[in-house]
């Protein structure tokens, strides 16, 4: 039997046009569904082995080699900093992330608060520019921070800035552009490298043309 | 009360009997064969300077270092490492070498790991290296070494990628723009393909070089490609460690270790310590490497000595878990003898323990009433023979099956 390659798939967000993407390059996908509650899938014929997890725990399922790739946002790439190859950009799940604040306020205090779901992230931000922040890690709805003064700006995740234009914020800076990406484990990388390279390959080339 | 100093911290593990034994049995193995190939065991101490370390290592894994001050205020740290040690006390120790020198160490090292879940501060390694000679020989001696320690230790299915740091130098070496060389060299050091080609893709480099660049990126390499870099001078570094591949590879094949072995271009372990063939193996068992080595000929230089070097250390942990708690050597760890005695038989026991131990038997006592409970305690633990002591009655019970 030949061994399967196992790749972890992101539920939420992505999921979707990641599966789109797959099934272009020629992986029979089509039983995957997150609604089926269940959680791994394996396909025979492509030899292949699917599982669904929660984004964040990507990286990790990957660095440990649970999966040998894994399709994960940029934005967690980099709060988690794991130890994974950065194989390829996926060109899905756009968006961008950003510091923004409330619209009306012209001067904030030098020794600014700043809410996020990512705190490293944003505290190498601000270090990198030489500004000293204090960090404040929430799990969810980072627009209420600075309404509650809880925070005076957040670091958040923009797609459309509808939920910043509702919440009466505006952005101010931009950290990075966010893609999803496919990673991959040190050690799948070499012992799995034909069926990978393929992978990669068949990607790259619907990407190439104008997703 | 529970309180969590009856507990251990994070990051460190109890090796509980059952483990401890396997580890032990597997360190002995490669201890014999490390005897065999004639390299001698060396112990250092578990703490030195910082900045002893921080010679051997970049910037940035400091930060991994578990420091703390001696008693005049120097910062004194757990090695992070085993080659570092290792290099000074050559320099210390030995100011002229004649013959090569091999030396090889079974110890714990120490790196904090943020990102952790289930990786452990402490770790323990088993290496050897090579000193004192530069050649290929050399290097295919250590990766022929480190082949047959995995097989003799039962374990068959892996794969020893072997690359040559001359390959990112030389890359790196072509590109007259700093800027562009930190961050090319920063994307390898970070595994980002993603954004390694987007510099590219967005730089003015020849087409080349960018094909050069992108050939690392992957595992599966062809050394003919790179031939074809002979001859020109400004892709010498590239073509003499292409050069080099191929022979080692012959020298991998004179030494039968060659079906083992591919040459990995995408292989890049840190050029401020590495200078020459990298290696690293790998097992479909686990994800991390269970073992990483490579010729190092300038870090001696820095502790005032001079001498070319090579070595690799093994991940034990990483062997342990392939092997799965499985004993490498069952017949060697058997037990033999249960003594059972009473007090008023407790005389008559301990001579008898006195004796078997004298003549090399493993002997145990077991101090209870129940006979019973001495046979059972005996089963379980997988006695031979259980002596029971009535009285001063002596009845051997034989527990071998058959």
């Amino acid at each position: 039997m030949m061994e399967l390659l196992t790749i972890a798939l992101p539920k939420g967000r992505i999921l979707k046009e990641s599966l789109d993407l797959l099934k272009k390059a020629g992986v029979d996908c089509y039983k995957i569904d997150e609604k089926s509650r269940k959680l791994i899938f394996v396909l025979e014929k492509s030899n292949m082995k699917f599982f669904l997890a929660k984004p964040l725990d990507i990286p990790t399922y990957v660095e440990y080699g649970a999966a040998d790739l894994g399709i994960v946002g940029k934005d967690i790439l980099m709060e988690e900093s794991r130890d994974v190859y950065e194989l390829l950009d996926m060109g899905i799940g756009h968006c961008r992330l950003v510091v923004a604040g409330p619209k009306h306020i012209k001067e904030y205090p030098t020794n600014l608060k700043i809410a996020t779901k990512f705190p490293r992230i944003t505290e190498n931000y601000f270090l990198e520019s030489g500004r000293q922040v204090e960090v404040i890690k929430l799990n969810g709805s980072v627009e209420l921070a600075p309404m509650l003064n809880l925070a005076d700006k957040i670091v958040d995740i923009v797609s459309t800035g509808v939920t910043l234009e509702k919440n009466n914020l505006t952005e101010h800076e931009q950290i990075a552009e966010i893609t999803a990406r496919l990673i991959g484990n040190k050690v799948s990388f070499r012992l799995k490298a034909p069926m990978i390279d393929n992978l990669i390959n068949n990607l790259s080339s619907i990407i190439g043309r104008g997703e | 009360m529970d309180s969590v100093f009856s507990y251990k911290p994070d990051g460190v593990r109890d090796f509980l009997p059952e483990l401890a034994s396997v580890k032990r049995e597997v360190e002995e193995i490669l201890y014999g064969v490390f005897k065999q190939w004639g390299f001698e065991e060396v112990i250092t101490p578990t703490f030195e300077y910082l900045e002893t370390f921080l010679m051997g290592y970049n910037f940035n894994s400091a930060e991994k270092i578990f420091k703390f001050l001696d008693r005049k205020g120097r910062v004194l740290a757990l090695r992070p490492d085993m080659t570092t040690p290792i290099a000074r006390v050559v320099a210390n120790y030995y100011k002229k070498i004649n013959t090569p020198l091999r030396l090889c160490y079974f110890s714990n090292v120490f790196r904090f790991e943020e990102s952790r879940g289930g990786r452990q501060f402490e770790s323990y390694q088993a290496g050897a290296e090579l000193i004192g000679v530069s050649g290929l020989e050399w290097d295919a001696e250590m990766i022929s070494l480190a082949v047959e320690s995995l097989k003799r230790l039962g374990i068959k299915d892996f794969k020893v990628s072997v690359g040559h740091t001359g390959f990112l130098k030389g890359v790196l070496d072509r590109l007259k723009d700093e800027k562009i060389k930190d961050q090319i060299h920063e994307c390898f050091l970070n595994k980002d393909f993603v954004e390694l080609k987007k510099i590219l893709d967005s730089s003015v480099l020849n087409e080349d070089i960018k094909k050069l660049v992108m050939n690392l990126t992957r595992s599966s390499g062809n050394l003919d490609n790179l031939e074809a870099y002979e001859g020109f001078d400004e892709y010498k570094i590239i073509a003499e460690a292409a050069a080099q591949l191929k022979e080692i590879k012959q020298l991998l094949t004179i030494y039968g270790v060659e079906e083992y072995t591919a040459f990995d271009p995408s292989l890049i372990r840190a050029l401020d310590y590495y200078t020459g063939i990298i290696f690293e193996i790998y097992s479909p068992v686990i994800g991390f490497p269970l073992c990483g080595g490579g010729r190092y000929d300038n870090l001696i230089e820095k502790f005032n000595g001079s001498y070319p070097a090579t070595g690799f250390a093994f991940n034990i942990e990483g062997i342990l878990e392939i092997l799965g708690g499985q004993k490498v050597i069952s017949s060697k760890s058997e037990r033999f003898y249960l003594i059972c005695y009473d007090d008023v038989s407790r005389e008559e026991a301990i001579k008898k323990a006195v004796k078997l131990r004298q003549n090399g038997y493993m002997t145990e006592m077991f101090k209870s009433k129940n006979v019973q409970s001495g046979i059972e305690y005996g089963k379980e633990k997988g006695f031979n023979k259980v002596i029971i002591f009535n009285n001063i009655n002596e009845e051997v019970i034989n527990l071998n099956k058959g």
